[in-house]
């Protein structure tokens, strides 16, 4: 059988052929933009820290509110944060007191995300807070340092990605 | 006039088989609405066509290799463009996917060249 016989071989090439090329261009081009936007995230995500509450409460207790900022660069990706850890220290990193978490946390991240935390120093972290807070003449510098673990939801997977948050914050006198 | 037509076809191939073999690179394939194999689908589907409008075993082998030509080339730049800081400092996570996506883009242009010359009839 020759090929001359068959006349739709020549219009199924080309049209083939160009729903092809269009297909894979469309697929390509927006493959790029996730991956730019992606990495534009990774690069440009922001955290920052502000205390909202300091209360001393008679139980040799302390309460410490703070308000985390997430700012993402793009929003092509989804993104929701997992779980905020973090430790406190005096500002010059000499007295350490404690560790704490978010617990697992899913909140989803939009350009401008503020998160909610919250600590309850007691004990000798307590006892510690209270020396610095002695030594100090006026506000008391603290130091947040933590690591945000960030879900990115990419078409094929999740990619989970680390990301150091610090933040140095005064601590008002009791009273003010 | 028949080199300009054969010179359009292999271009407009060759961009479509490297767009399509760039969909499974390592350095893509998470972000893509598409999975790997079809990714390999649509480079075989670009043989398909091709098939169907070459003639004779001596053209359909330049063809294909005209077609792995762009193909490598535009893979090289649908990679490289977006990660230029990593191509400068670790060139060889680019070359190992280009080398990978032309070796597949000029076996499975050649497949789907073979299965389109069989639905062609000849």
């Amino acid at each position: 059988m020759r090929s001359e016989e068959r006349p739709w071989r020549y219009p199924l090439g080309v049209g083939l052929l160009i729903v092809l090329l269009i297909v894979a261009l469309v697929l390509l081009v927006l493959t790029e933009q996730n991956y730019t936007a992606f990495r534009e995230a990774l690069q440009g995500i922001q955290f920052t820290v502000s205390l909202t509450h300091f209360e001393q409460l008679a139980s040799q207790e302390a309460r410490l509110q703070w308000t985390v900022t997430v700012t993402m660069p793009a929003q092509k990706i989804p993104a929701s944060l997992e779980l905020l850890d973090w430790h406190l220290y005096s500002a010059d990193r000499s007295t350490y007191l404690g560790y704490y978490t978010s617990g697992d946390v899913q909140i989803a991240l939009g350009p401008n995300t503020e998160i909610p935390l919250e600590a309850a120093i007691r004990g000798p972290n307590f006892e510690k807070l209270q020396r610095l807070q002695e030594e100090s003449p006026q506000e008391t510098a603290l130091l947040f340092q933590g690591v945000a673990l960030v879900m990115f939801q990419l078409p094929q997977r999740e990619e989970r990605k680390k990301f150091p948050v610090a933040s140095v914050f005064m601590l008002p006198k009791e009273g003010e | 006039m028949k080199l300009l037509r054969w010179l359009i076809l292999a271009l407009a191939a060759g961009i479509a088989a490297g767009a399509s073999s760039a969909l499974q690179t390592q350095e893509l394939l998470d972000f893509s609405f598409v999975p790997g194999n079809i990714a390999y689908v649509l480079v075989a589907l670009v043989g398909v066509s091709v098939g169907l409008l070459v003639r004779g075993v001596q053209e359909g082998l330049l063809m294909a290799l005209a077609i792995t030509l762009v193909g490598t080339v535009t893979l090289f730049l649908a990679i490289y463009l977006p990660n230029v800081e990593i191509a400068a400092t670790a060139p060889e996570f680019i070359l190992r996917s280009v080398w990978w996506g032309a070796l597949s883009i000029f076996f499975l242009t050649i497949i789907g060249m073979v299965v389109g010359r069989i639905l062609s009839g000849e």
